[in-house]
């Protein structure tokens, strides 16, 4: 394989992969959010 | 965010813009395997690192046996999660390899063989997580399996010594057989994809034990 072809299957691998870590880090970011909502509801409740 | 976490962040992403310099820019063609050597440097790092998050299951496996304490059980899932990931580009990318090094992307090679072995054992604990609802029993089940399926990461290291193999062997006793050049830059691989590799544990344990929670708190509300 050329350097040109090695190089845009890197580019797919390790895309995925930061496109994965920026998913998690949005999901993170979304699922503490919803967290906080669900805890101030259950004080709420208390 | 802590600054904490924002210099590990910081270190990461010079390590892995270092990791794309070397891997191609610095590092010069091999002599038998010419440009394909890069494959190389995608290849050993997150074959390593998935051996070391597989570890992190057999570890956490025991630490919830013994402790009964749930974050060890949330993490030894990560770890399965994220060490399948990164099976699945060993395979991928030792499969470019093959095809480029032996003309045939897979040949049942012994070390090819043992490591789909070790997906599917892995991905069968991860099927069998998902298909049971008693939290207890998930937890145990999945702990004991996470320390049953580890002797297979030793085999499926030591599967290019046990048997005859296509697979070089690069780490011998005497050190690594590569060039300089080669064997810098696979440190740097391994830097870079060890802490690419952390930062997602972080993140998916912290996705996972909040989601948990929320379960948790929903089941105690109904």
């Amino acid at each position: 394989m050329q350097q040109v072809e090695l190089f845009v299957v890197a580019v797919i691998l390790w895309g995925g992969i930061f496109a994965f870590l920026a998913y998690l880090l949005l999901r993170m970011i979304g699922i503490e959010k919803q967290l906080k909502i669900v805890e101030s509801q259950v004080e709420g409740d208390q | 965010m802590s600054r904490t976490r924002l210099i590990f962040l910081a270190i990461t992403a010079v390590i892995s813009l270092l990791y794309v310099y070397m891997t191609w820019i610095f590092s010069p063609p091999d002599a038998i395997l010419g440009e394909n050597v890069r494959i190389f440097f995608q290849h050993v790092a997150p074959a390593l690192v998935s051996y070391g998050l597989f570890g992190g299951t057999l570890l956490c496996g025991v630490m919830y046996l013994w402790k009964g304490d749930l974050k060890y059980d949330i993490l030894g899932a990560v770890s399965i999660k994220l060490g399948l990931l990164f099976t699945t580009i060993t395979l991928l990318s030792g499969m470019m390899w093959a095809d480029a090094a032996w003309g045939t992307p897979w040949n049942w090679d012994p070390r090819e063989t043992t490591t789909l072995i070790l997906w599917v054992a892995y991905a069968c604990i991860l099927a069998y997580r998902a298909s049971v609802s008693d939290r207890e029993s998930r937890a145990q089940f999945g702990s004991i399996f996470g320390i049953v399926a580890f002797p297979m990461v030793i085999l499926s290291y030591l599967s290019i010594r046990i048997w005859e193999t296509l697979h070089p062997i690069v780490i011998e006793p005497s050190g690594l057989q590569m060039e300089v050049e080669h064997m810098m830059t696979l440190l740097v691989a391994m830097i870079a994809v060890t802490f690419i590799a952390l930062i997602m544990v972080e993140l998916t344990y912290k996705v996972d034990s909040a989601q948990e929670k929320l379960m948790r708190i929903k089941m105690e509300r109904s």
